[in-house]
């Protein structure tokens, strides 16, 4: 065998194959060197730094005074079959590698495999993760996070869902934040609606658990006490009190909220003119349809806190509109149409107070007729508007809002925009009570005096009077503890609109696998725990609550649209009056026919019914035309879109190519010519 | 710097002597825009964002790069001008680098001309301009380590088809990488390590990361060294093959 070395091409090639097997190991070997060396090297080019730790992670990691450790479970598995998820897994783990990075020892993190039947995935299940079954095998993957405190404490993330990717940030913060601060703020809960859940799956053991999504987020980050509309006590350690939509609110309970308030209680008050949500469900509706009153308001306690809800005012706005389908019962028979609905608002930033931690990083929220809120002259508050209308804002017809829905068209046509409204409002500063008499007399302390003064002769009354004696004790102690000025300053926040609270306004909740996800597609849910928890003093979850749910959709789109809706509904409008009338008029006449003994028509009945046919036929013709410009006029649009970026820049680089080929060969034309 | 300018010019210039460069950009251009828009559901979706417009990239430069490169060496072989080619008083070094920088070029120049996409989002809606200027970067990035394996696998053969065919095996290979069937196939005997490394090098994933709009250092250190891996192979191959 002849030594290699003696032979140079066998030597080179020898050696080249050598440089290829180092150049491999070499490139392998720097992209494992970097993937363990730059975990947190990485420039975000999002506009809202949407992948990078905000402050207010960083704040919440490095105030933790007790170690936690965090056990993220992730089956390698769902990499290969979902990948995907994979790369979503990736980033979740980034994350939380960052995030032990932060908290400098006092977040440990474990990363965990669990394969099928082993401890590891019993572990998995024991501590509630969500197994998912990822074949037709029935093993089952996991994607989750368990995090346990030093008291031993736990929580945790079932599946992580992709479609949270935009929340996992706030999602994981809020977890380490849970098992740093183990004691729950006390929320005190009044509530008119059944947001925790209706009275049916509350008292019936096993119905299903029907409480709204955002009353989930309230009792993860509060210790929630649900209060009675009449005769409340608010609890001494409450350190917020919530009212949504008091609509039965007794005296005693408003003297009770206002004492709360004077003694530097936070308050967030959440009350409507009209709730959509309690006039659609006959459960809830206070009386019959139509006109129903689904309305709630604190006057008395607001007037003393400096601001007012006109009662009758239902606020809508033509810019903020947002488009609903609709059946109309036109003559060209029933249609579903989408028209833009004044009285339900999608607000923007624009329409959001930039300034306050708990609008500012919001991006859509969905308003349901809401109310406007004004300041009392003199008020010895201030009153900041923390969202409001576009300029074009107006009042609806609050008659027409209790129709309900059918009523729709009417009141897209009847409402005029006539200014900026706020629709909540921050209330800060020294208040007088509302109750300057003191505590409202106990009703009880009436009915004992009447029953004695009605006491027939030689009946025991003794009984009664020591009640009574009892009762005017009470009465007069709440007197002597009666707070008339605030003792610290009022901290409010009131929202003229409850609807925007039900799930049906911002959130898909889906059953995933036995367990409920929701996924928000706007901020409403936000507004209530930005508000609850500003007013509770945990500023720092606030700052990264709302990363990311953005829309961006194709606003010249949306315009040509809206435009072309406007249009149309005045033409139609015009041509539904002319056919209405064609038709009265055809209608007239046959009976008129029909009437003269209506065995022969006259030649002039005969053209002038055929008259009115045509007409009628013409004027159908053109709503549909008008209808179909509708649509068209987006069309034209899209595929003048489709036409520049598909054929444009290629049918200039093919004329390119054309003109300088032909420039070429005039070239060599002239350069032979010159030879 | 010299060597590797006048190499760049020369390859550069050499792409537009010839209407193939410009067919090349009519398909690339008509195809991007038509995935966009029927097979990414661009205007259904709504959303002022070039997500569907990038997701198809990959797939298109498995499909168009290898077109591009397969000349690259395999030509200057084949019509034998690669000996002349190495008698200039340039390095094999500087002439893979300078080809290779002409060709990226040449496909950027082909991206550029998407130019009405951007414009195109920003006329509709206000798109995160930061995550569409990631995402070119990352096609960008992506382009070039298609172009680099298509250069040295074109210097391992005379032939152009062969190098074509060789160019998308490897490539689909490096862009599959992540996906659930090449994992599956290397699962059934690789150990674990080996499947996550096969993941850790497909283009898809590295690629997505930074369309998201984030640039880690991680993602791209992959690619750079990619590049870099394939084009020092590439010269290892010129050296070896130059006298066949």
């Amino acid at each position: 065998m002849a030594d290699p070395a003696q032979n140079p091409v066998r030597q080179r090639n020898l050696l080249s194959v050598l440089g290829l097997i180092v150049i491999a190991a070499l490139f392998v070997a720097v992209v494992v060197l970097s993937n363990q060396l730059f975990r947190s090297s990485q420039v975000d080019l999002t506009e809202d730094g949407l992948y990078t730790l905000s402050k207010g992670t960083k704040e919440v990691l490095q105030g933790i005074d007790e170690p936690i450790t965090l056990r993220f479970y992730y089956s390698s598995r769902i990499a290969e079959e979902l990948p995907d998820i994979g790369v979503y897994a990736q980033r979740v783990r980034d994350m939380l590698e960052e995030y032990a990075r932060i908290a400098g020892g006092k977040v440990r993190l474990e990363i965990h495999d669990p394969q099928p039947f082993t401890d590891e995935e019993d572990l998995a299940v024991a501590v509630g993760l969500q197994g998912v079954p990822i074949d037709q095998g029935g093993d089952l993957v996991y994607f989750g996070l368990a995090g346990t405190n030093s008291t031993d404490q736990q929580q945790i993330i079932p599946f992580f869902d992709q479609k949270r990717e935009a929340f996992l940030e706030y999602d994981l913060t809020r977890l380490v934040y849970n098992l740093a601060h183990p004691k729950k703020p006390v929320a005190a809960v009044i509530s008119g609606l059944p947001v925790s859940g209706s009275p049916y799956a509350k008292s019936v053991p096993g119905a299903p658990d029907d409480s709204w999504a955002v009353w989930g987020q309230l009792k993860e980050l509060f210790d929630v006490r649900e209060l009675p509309m009449t005769n409340a006590v608010i609890p001494d350690d409450a350190n917020l009190l919530l009212l949504i939509h008091p609509d039965k609110i007794d005296d005693r309970t408003r003297y009770a909220i206002d004492q709360f308030a004077l003694k530097g209680g936070r308050v967030v008050v959440l009350i409507d003119p009209h709730s959509e949500v309690q006039a659609s469900d006959p459960q809830m509706r206070r009386g019959p349809s139509p006109n129903i009153v689904a309305a709630s308001n604190l006057p008395k306690l607001l007037k003393a806190w400096g601001l007012e809800m006109p009662p009758g005012d239902v606020i809508g706005d033509a810019k903020l509109a947002r488009r609903v389908q609709v059946p109309t019962q036109g003559p060209v028979k029933t249609r579903v149409a989408a028209i833009d609905y004044p009285l339900w608002l999608a607000l923007g930033p624009e329409e959001m107070s930039q300034q306050d931690l708990v609008t500012s990083q919001l991006s859509l929220l969905n308003l349901a007729s809401p109310g406007h809120l004004d300041p009392e002259k003199g008020a010895t508050t201030t009153f900041t508007p923390l969202l409001w209308t576009s300029a074009e804002g107006g009042k609806g017809d609050l008659s027409l809002a209790q129709q309900g829905s059918t009523q729709i068209l009417e009141q897209t046509n009847t409402f005029k925009p006539d200014g900026k409204y706020t629709l909540a409002a921050r209330i800060r500063g020294p208040v007088k009570s509302a109750f300057p008499d003191g505590p409202p007399k106990p009703p009880m302390i009436d009915q004992l005096e009447k029953a004695i003064a009605n006491a027939k002769e030689g009946e025991d009354t003794a009984k009664k009077k020591a009640e009574l004696d009892a009762e005017t004790k009470k009465w007069d102690a709440a007197k002597a503890a009666h707070i008339a000025e605030s003792k610290a300053p009022l901290n409010a926040i009131v929202v003229a609109d409850v609807d925007f609270l039900a799930d049906g306004l911002w959130v898909r909740v889906q059953d995933f696998f036995g367990k409920k996800i929701a996924a928000p597609y706007a901020d409403n849910g936000n507004l209530l725990v930005n508000a609850t928890e500003n007013l509770s003093g945990s500023d720092a979850l606030i700052s990264l609550r709302s990363r990311g749910v953005f829309q961006r959709p194709f606003t010249y789109i949306q315009a040509i649209q809206r435009k072309a809706e406007q249009d149309f509904r005045q033409k139609e409008q015009e041509l539904v009056r002319e056919l209405n009338q064609a038709e009265a008029s055809l209608k007239k006449l046959q009976t008129q026919v029909k009437g003269d003994s209506g065995v022969v028509l006259s030649q002039q009945q005969k053209d002038e019914i055929a008259r009115f046919r045509e007409k009628a036929v013409g004027l159908r013709r053109e709503l549909r035309d008008v209808q179909y410009k509708l649509r068209k006029d987006v069309e034209q649009v899209t595929d003048w879109v489709k036409l520049i970026n598909i054929a444009a820049v290629p049918v200039l680089v093919a004329v390119f190519a054309l003109v300088l080929a032909l420039v070429r060969r005039n070239m060599r034309r002239h350069a032979n010519r010159a030879a | 710097m010299g060597p590797i300018a006048t190499v760049f010019r020369r390859e550069f210039a050499g792409y537009f002597a010839t209407p193939v460069a410009f067919i090349f950009i009519i398909i690339f251009l008509a195809l991007a825009g038509s995935f966009t828009f029927y097979l990414g559901y661009f205007i259904e979706r709504g959303n002022a964002d070039l997500q569907t417009f990038f997701l198809f990239h990959p797939w298109l430069y498995l499909l168009l790069i290898p077109a591009v490169s397969m000349r690259l060496w395999a030509e200057e072989r084949k019509q034998g001008t690669i000996e002349l080619f190495l008698t200039l008083p340039i390095s094999i070094t500087q002439a893979v680098v300078g080809k290779f920088l002409a060709a990226w070029a040449f496909v950027g120049l082909a991206l550029a001309l998407t130019f009405p996409m951007w414009i195109t989002v920003n006329v509709l809606g206000e798109p995160d301009n930061g995550v569409i200027a990631a995402g070119y970067l990352g096609s960008l990035l992506m382009a070039g380590s298609y172009l680099a394996i298509g250069s040295c696998l074109s210097a391992v053969t005379k032939n152009q088809v062969i190098a074509f065919v060789l160019t998308i095996t490897v490539s689909f290979l490096f862009t599959a990488g992540g996906s659930g069937v090449v994992v599956g196939l290397v699962q059934g005997w690789a150990p674990q390590a080996v499947v996550s490394a096969v993941q850790s090098l497909s283009f898809l994933n590295h690629f997505q990361n930074i369309a998201k709009g984030v640039i880690d250092l991680r993602d791209a250190v992959f690619f750079v060294a990619l590049i870099a891996a394939w084009l020092a192979a590439n010269v290892l191959v010129v050296d070896l093959k130059k006298a066949d």
